[in-house]
């Protein structure tokens, strides 16, 4: 894989992560624990590849 | 005439001292841009593409874990941005603390980092809170950005960039905003089962993972808090 479309991906989805997190509506945080559940094991998931690549 | 005296050029004295911790975050954390700088050309990674990261990621943990992929010759990139997950939860946050809105979003967005929440967040009025997270957030950028051009091109000069500590300067910086807040109870629970998970989990896990563990645990002790202290002191209620 080219290192620029590397470099463009990575930014991209970190940018979505950043973005999300103000997309989301705030009566979501009277259920702080679901959103951090919900983060972890999307991240779980991921953290787990990148420890395989 | 009774009115309050205002400090000059219409800021407060919250939002001076919001400026101040900003600028000593900014000098803290951009000092580690240098070793992300100087290991990006030691993985191989061109001074174009290593300052393009540092523009577009700006994400020192996601930065990190992609050179060594792309260094290690790995093709899983889209895993990197996974360790900045937790700017979900910054948003969420921000979103109500600094009433964003409309094409504004999309600059905070960018400039939400563990570093801006945590100044923003530790202000005591709305006006500090904007001021702490602009300052913070463009300061880093332009800082960052500076420091990981500089790891560049002093890299080879510098040798291993891991002996000069630099990455536990930006740990000092979140243990000084975080220490004026453990006055009360439920704070000082919430940190010590925060540091307690990572450390436990730190060794054992990929990078990333252990602080958002660590949040889990925080939230679910800001989240039975109350209803432990109702049980415990019942005469405190009030009719």
């Amino acid at each position: 894989m080219s290192t620029w479309i590397a470099a463009i991906a990575a930014s991209a989805i970190a940018y979505a992560f950043k973005l999300a997190g103000f997309a989301i509506p705030s009566r979501w945080l009277e259920r702080p624990f679901l959103v951090v559940v919900i983060l972890a094991a999307a991240s779980a998931a991921g953290l787990r590849a990148l420890s395989w690549h | 005439m009774t009115g309050r005296i205002r400090p000059a050029h219409g800021t407060s004295p919250a939002q001076h001292a919001a400026v101040r911790q900003a600028l000593s975050v900014v000098t803290a954390s951009s000092l580690y841009g240098v070793s992300f700088g100087a290991l990006s050309v030691a993985s191989g990674l061109s001074v174009l593409h290593t300052c393009l990261l540092s523009l577009l990621l700006f994400s020192a943990g996601s930065q990190f874990a992609l050179i060594g992929i792309l260094g290690g010759g790995g093709t899983a990139v889209a895993t990197a941005p996974l360790l900045g997950a937790r700017n979900s939860l910054y948003g969420l946050q921000l979103g109500l603390l600094l009433g964003a809105r409309g094409w504004r979003r999309l600059v905070i967005a960018h400039l939400t980092l563990d570093e801006s929440t945590a100044i923003a967040v530790s202000q005591p009025g709305e006006g500090a809170r904007r001021v702490g997270f602009w300052v913070t957030g463009i300061g880093l950028l332009l800082a960052w950005n500076l420091a990981t051009f500089a790891g560049v091109l002093g890299g080879n000069a510098m040798g291993d960039p891991k002996q000069y500590g630099l990455d536990a300067a930006a740990s000092a910086a979140f243990i000084a905003l975080l220490w004026p807040h453990l006055r009360a109870r439920q704070p000082v629970a919430v940190a010590i089962i925060a540091a307690v998970i990572t450390a436990m989990l730190v060794q054992a896990f990929p990078q990333g993972l252990p602080v958002l563990v660590a949040a889990l645990g925080g939230a679910l002790v800001t989240w039975f808090w109350p209803t432990a202290t109702r049980q415990r002191s019942p005469k405190s209620s009030r009719p």
